[in-house]
């Protein structure tokens, strides 16, 4: 519904000037210049705007800040003002806005990507009652980003041919008379991607996706350093917005990462000299223990307005408690979890295991695995766990005790990271879609603990609040509301696994597991 | 979407005032907002500086030989666009007669309207008739500028006691005090405490002003060419004043 702007490259300001001049004389209408304008698109870490087609405009008018998100290719899709800038989602007001930004960026920082000056000159076209019927825009910007040099860099001068809706025979006639009078190039690419380019800024999904690509003749050993390398560049990448605190998503990604390190480590096994290994698992261990109670925290502190939603409307304000306690031990565990990042023992890891990933592969007396195909270490590995995956499953049932779904939960997510870490080897679509399916009983598993865990930490906090003097008796009610609320919610997971099992153990995925990964097996042999 | 009426049974009480300085501000906000002159006096239409003409006139519209949508014009301002005038508005009762529900036709042809805009703001003509009873039924909310006068206040007690009349739980109606001329006696006391003379009565008054009379002759919403004026001040409060009643 939104009329859609028309934009030209300008060689010079020259040209601009003149092509605003020559619509001043055919059309009656009203120059106005205005002062530098500071425009800061602003994005997650890992670009989830961009890729979602759209950018996120943020201006300073007046006292206020205006919020434009558009289409990469300029249509407008929503606008808000603002008290000053928002860092997340929720300093929107309620409202479509904020619940469609909310669907793409979710509890993501909005950082400020790039930051573009603009001067213009704007031509209102007028009709004979001073009203305006299209406007023509002259722009001479440039661009700084957050990381670059601190002189901005100059973008192409633009001009902008903006429609009024409603008047459209008006616009029509301006367009036809710049086309006429002047010999313009139309504007390769919205200004977003031509200020990326310019910054030679790539805006890549760096979230806890894993991609490395693989080819199957590789010797094991390198294969897996290659898979190590992009998981410690993953940890360095999320190390400042961990230690800034900037979202949750960093440590999650740090943490997802450093998991996935130590899984590797243990999965593929004998590639690498045992003392290595044993060391290794155990440093990255303690990395994971080092990073979890302010993860933990950060879970709780995510999930409180869907605590709230879940109670009767009197008993919700009775979270406030829990909230700030909730913010003072986040607060707490985020300055351990610094000590931890600046300790002799975390920068010795990364040192060390950086080296270790840049040493030569050995000529000799490599481990027993080291030298191998990793196409048959790979599916030898992927195939096993699977086995044991596919065997503790079935042998479920609903009286099983809880621990057992626990450990299918570990063994689930070990085959997981195996097919993540050697997708490039096999047939992409073949992979993704069991992927897919591991993912649906992954998720079954996945909220059948943390709804465990969700009663158990809750059940400790009140304890906690209770002894801290910070929780009324309102308080202690509603954090048993919660629980029996979880508990409920929990029952109804458990009844979903069976059914989730057989869809994950049906025949068809059973014979992609059998065509994918045992035939290779059987070669090797 | 949310459906405003500025509606009176009394003319030349700020109507077309509150219409197009509150569109504004719901614009300035970031809210997708459309403001539809049905007065064939076409105040509004005026002030916006569009022609007050619509193709085939009101017959055509109402009988949805053509849209609403192609007769939609974009105002000088972001987020804010007009359904303009005409003068055959002023045989729309008479047009709405012929219709097949001639109450409800109205309410109908707004319905595709309904996901482009957050807010459509209708400025009605004064009096009660056939075109009062469609906005009644196609509206969310009532907004009636009262003077502080004895008469004015006995006709939002008639135009209450109709709306409590036809039993429909909506429009409901959002009353509030303007034109208030601290100098006359009448108006401070009134206007000393609003909710006295009508429950749902808003707190914010909006003072006389001749900067408000100026929207004539500037062609522009006050808070455009008077951004920190008074009167300004007071449409900005009643503005966020509506805004919370409506979130709660």
């Amino acid at each position: 519904m939104n009329p859609i702007p028309v934009s030209w490259q300008v060689e010079s300001q020259g040209q601009g000037r003149a092509a605003l001049q020559s619509v001043a004389e055919k059309f009656p209408g009203r120059l106005e210049t205005h002062r530098d304008r500071r425009n800061t698109y602003l994005d997650t870490f890992d670009w989830r705007l961009f890729r979602d087609g759209g950018s996120l405009l943020s201006t300073t008018e007046g006292r206020a800040t205006v919020l434009r998100w558009s289409t990469l290719d300029g249509a407008a899709r929503f606008r808000v003002r603002l008290a000053a800038n928002p860092h997340f989602v929720w300093d929107l007001p309620p409202g479509p806005f904020r619940t469609d930004l909310e669907s793409v960026v979710e509890m993501r920082r909005l950082l400020p990507r790039l930051e573009i000056t603009s001067r213009r000159e704007t031509l209102h076209v007028l009709d004979d009652n001073k009203k305006t019927v299209a406007r023509l825009h002259f722009d001479e910007s440039s661009v700084t980003g957050p990381e670059s040099a601190p002189r901005p860099l100059e973008l192409p001068s633009l001009l902008i041919a903006e429609p009024v809706r409603g008047y459209a025979e008006h616009f029509q006639a301006l367009l036809d008379h710049l086309e006429r009078e002047l010999q313009l190039q139309p504007a390769q690419s919205s200004q977003l991607i031509t200020a990326l380019d310019l910054l030679r800024q790539v805006p890549t999904a760096a979230d806890s996706r894993f991609e490395v690509q693989l080819s199957p003749d590789m010797r094991s050993d390198e294969a897996s350093k290659l898979i190590h390398k992009a998981l410690l560049s993953a940890i360095l990448l999320n190390e400042t917005g961990v230690r800034q605190d900037l979202d949750t998503e960093f440590l999650h990604d740090f943490r997802v990462a450093v998991r996935r390190t130590r899984s590797a480590l243990t999965q593929i096994r004998d590639v690498y000299p045992s003392p290595i290994v044993e060391h290794f698992k155990r440093e990255f261990a303690w990395l994971g223990r080092a990073t979890g109670a302010k993860r933990d925290l950060d879970v709780y502190l995510l999930k409180m307005p869907e605590y709230r939603a879940s109670l009767p409307e009197h008993l919700g304000p009775h979270l406030e408690p829990l909230e700030e306690f909730l913010t003072r031990h986040q607060r707490l565990e985020h300055s351990k979890l610094l000590e931890q990042l600046d300790s002799a023992r975390f920068g010795r890891l990364i040192r060390d295991w950086q080296s270790f990933l840049e040493e030569p592969l050995p000529e000799t007396d490599a481990p027993p695995q080291a030298e191998k195909e990793i196409l048959l270490t790979a599916s030898s590995r992927i195939w096993k766990a699977y086995r044991k995956v596919l065997k503790q499953g079935l042998a479920i049932d609903s009286s099983s005790p809880p621990e057992i779904l626990h450990r299918l939960r570990i063994d689930c997510k070990k085959l997981r990271y195996l097919l993540e870490f050697f997708r490039s080897l096999y047939d992409e679509h073949e992979v993704a879609a069991l992927i897919k399916a591991l993912k649906r009983l992954q998720d079954n598993l996945g909220d059948f603990n943390d709804l465990e865990i969700q009663q158990d930490s809750l059940q400790r906090f009140a304890h906690d609040m209770f002894q801290e003097g910070l929780a009324t008796g309102e308080t202690l009610l509603a954090l048993g509301r919660l629980v029996d609320r979880l508990e409920t919610r929990q029952e109804a997971v458990r009844q979903r696994f069976q059914q989730e099992l057989s869809k994950f153990a049906s025949k068809k995925n059973r014979a992609r597991f059998r065509a994918l990964f045992k035939q290779q097996t059987t070669v090797a042999a | 979407m949310r459906v405003f009426a500025t509606y009176n049974i009394k003319g030349g009480v700020g109507k077309t005032a509150t219409a197009v300085n509150l569109a504004y501000l719901a614009a300035r906000d970031g809210a997708r907002t459309l403001i539809w002159d049905l007065d064939p006096q076409a105040a509004a239409t005026f002030y916006f500086r569009v022609r007050a003409k619509v193709k085939g006139g009101a017959k055509k519209l109402l009988k949805g030989k053509r849209p609403l949508d192609a007769t939609i014009r974009g105002t000088d301002f972001e987020g804010l666009d007009l359904l303009p005038a005409d003068f055959t508005y002023r045989n729309l009762d008479l047009d709405l007669v012929q219709s097949k529900r001639p109450t409800r036709q109205l309410a109908c042809l707004l319905l595709p309207l309904s996901m482009q805009y957050d807010y459509l703001f209708l400025d009605c003509a004064p009096s009660i008739s056939l075109v009062s009873e469609s906005v009644f039924v196609a509206a969310d909310i009532l907004l009636s500028p009262t003077i502080p006068t004895t008469l004015s206040l006995r006709t939002l007690d008639q135009l209450d006691q109709h709306l409590r009349d036809r039993g429909a739980t909506r429009p409901r109606l959002y009353p509030f005090l303007c034109m208030v001329d601290r100098r006359k006696a009448l108006h401070k006391r009134i206007s000393a405490s609003p909710a006295e003379h009508h429950p749902d009565m808003l707190e914010t008054a909006i003072p006389y002003s001749s900067l408000v009379e100026q929207m004539g002759l500037r062609r522009a919403p006050l808070p455009a060419f008077a951004p920190s004026a008074e009167p300004t001040r007071a449409y900005e409060d009643l503005w966020a004043e509506i805004v919370n009643r409506l979130a709660l």
